[in-house]
């Protein structure tokens, strides 16, 4: 069984059809890359796992679990977590205030209790703070724990974000352009931090990404969307070779310009 | 000198409580961008309610105080299960609408069953003041500023420390970003119109306390309090506090020294006064987010 499986979702906006009838699976500990060009529907299809977006059929299960009726915070408390294109963190708190929210789905003292700063309260904080520290460590955010988060650069922003999720200790990491805007360096230095969220931490990843050769290194499969319709699907090897996928992203031969 | 401290203390005092009913709108506004026009109708109800507890049983004030507050938590959950919950996701000037209907529903429901004289609040501080140096204090006043700076440090470390505080401010920030983390965003909303429905009531409960008597012009505080918002910025707690010591301490000076002079007035005129100058200079409040926006 996939731990994570998208079967024949549709989503339409108006008369607009955004995902047409696509399936994929990602299986337990694989990193699957979602690729395609501008408006292939990518991001409605995380947003259709995730819970942002209701498509109007289709259903999404992990783990066997049908998520098709959960709203997001549903999700995420069953092991969803996701980064957004454009960075959705708390720009005014600090970069452990952060990843503490993150945390907020494993924080099990009662709405009345967790308004408290002593006894149970204390101790489950003090453990989520550890929880947090791993990630920090991990992460190599060490030094910069109690920034506020809107003053530090671009790319160490996107690792924070990589951070709040991982906080989450999700089933599925589900990534929107972890690497959109950043330098060579830094692209380097995250996809060494996706392989080891991966490899290490044994955590499954669906990934939209646009650097090409990030995603031939990094994923075991990638499942290819144009105009909403999976296109294809396999090994970075056959998705290289494969002739709709030339011809979505390089156009068809002999076909004219549009 | 005396009489400025005298002032000065007035104005703190008065101001505190401008703070804590301040701080309810803040916390509503951040969580929902609603304005809540109802806040001073909350203030007036926890004052009746609480002396209802106290004229109807021997309970000592302190236990009266927490039980209006826990009532205030109750209506803070009802109201937004049943009046705001389903207009979520509706334009927001919808929502700000249904809260003035709802001060208005409030207000009537308050003078149906309590009608419209002023009410007697009993004795609950004692009456000989305290001598702080060379000034005498009513005890009222010290107990008051006490409440009311207990309440301030609880719920800043409230949202500072605690899990649940973080994600108030979390759904703030981006309700979406929220929801991805886990965070049931509808429930915070309901929390928010808790704690600013239990603000306000101790607000009021203080006010008539400190006024021995309790009527319907309690709800007013609700519309002097939107200057110390805006003062301090719509989105800001600490702004809140000082927009409302600030506004608090201005209406008293200016009333104690300007109104001899032009005859009166000058208390109500002087904070808004403040306001349209601090605006001309500061257009988000002193503390407020400035937001990077096309016209």
């Amino acid at each position: 069984m996939a731990r994570l499986e998208v079967n024949s979702v549709s989503l339409r906006f108006g008369g607009v059809t955004a995902l047409h009838e696509v399936s994929f699976a990602v299986a337990d500990r694989e990193l699957v890359a979602i690729i395609g060009p501008n408006g292939a529907g990518k991001t409605s299809l995380l947003n259709c796992i995730s819970g942002v977006y209701r498509p109007q059929s289709g259903r999404v299960t992990l783990d066997g679990e049908d998520l098709t009726d959960l709203s997001p915070h549903q999700r995420a408390r069953r092991g969803l977590g996701r980064t957004f294109q454009n960075l959705g963190l708390f720009k005014g708190m600090t970069v452990l205030e952060n990843l503490l929210v993150g945390r907020h789905t494993h924080q099990k003292t009662s709405v009345l209790g967790g308004g408290f700063w002593f006894g149970p309260g204390r101790r489950e904080e003090a453990h989520q703070l550890e929880a947090v520290l791993e990630v920090v460590e991990f992460l190599e955010l060490g030094d910069l724990r109690e920034r506020i988060v809107g003053t530090l650069a671009y790319g160490l922003q996107k690792r924070i974000e990589l951070g709040r999720a991982l906080a989450l200790e999700p089933r599925v990491l589900l990534l929107d352009e972890p690497m959109a805007g950043m330098n060579s360096g830094e692209k380097e230095q995250l996809a060494h931090f996706i392989l080891e969220i991966n490899e290490q931490r044994h955590t499954t990843i669906a990934m939209i990404e646009h650097d090409m050769g990030m995603v031939m290194n990094l994923s075991h499969r990638i499942c290819v969307l144009d105009f909403g319709v999976k296109i294809a699907e396999g090994t970075p090897h056959e998705i290289r070779n494969h002739p709709a996928v030339q011809a979505a992203y390089l156009g068809q031969p002999g076909e004219e310009a549009r | 000198m005396e009489f400025f401290l005298q002032l000065l203390l007035n104005g703190l005092v008065v101001g505190g409580i401008y703070a804590l009913v301040a701080l309810g709108f803040v916390i509503i506004y951040k969580a929902s961008s609603t304005l809540n026009f109802a806040q001073g109708e909350f203030l007036m109800l926890g004052a009746y309610i609480c002396l209802a507890i106290l004229d109807r049983s021997r309970v000592p004030f302190a236990v009266a105080f927490a039980l209006t507050l826990l009532f205030s938590v109750a209506l803070g959950l009802l109201l937004e299960r049943v009046v705001l919950r389903p207009l979520l996701g509706q334009p927001v000037i919808s929502m700000i609408m249904v809260t003035l209907g709802l001060s208005s529903v409030l207000k009537a429901l308050v003078q149906g069953v309590w009608g419209t004289d002023t009410r007697p609040f009993p004795a609950v501080f004692a009456t000989e003041p305290v001598m702080l140096g060379p000034l005498p204090v009513s005890q009222g006043y010290l107990w008051s500023l006490g409440c009311v700076a207990v309440l301030l440090v609880v719920l800043t470390a409230f949202f500072r420390l605690t899990r649940l505080g973080l994600a108030m401010r979390a759904t703030s920030f981006s309700q979406e970003v929220a929801l991805s983390m886990g965070i049931p965003v509808r429930r915070i909303f309901a929390l928010s119109w808790s704690i600013a429905a239990a603000v306000s009531a101790a607000g009021g409960i203080l006010l008539g306390a400190m006024r021995g008597g309790v009527d319907g012009s309690l709800a007013f505080y609700g519309l002097k309090v939107i200057p110390v918002v805006i003062l301090g910025g719509l989105d800001s707690i600490s702004g809140a506090i000082a927009g409302g010591l600030i506004i608090g301490v201005l209406e008293n000076l200016s009333g104690g020294y300007l109104d001899p002079l032009v005859g009166g007035g000058a208390k109500d005129v002087a904070p808004f006064v403040a306001l349209v100058l601090i605006l001309m200079f500061r257009p988000t409040g002193l503390f407020g987010t400035a937001h990077a926006r096309r016209a």
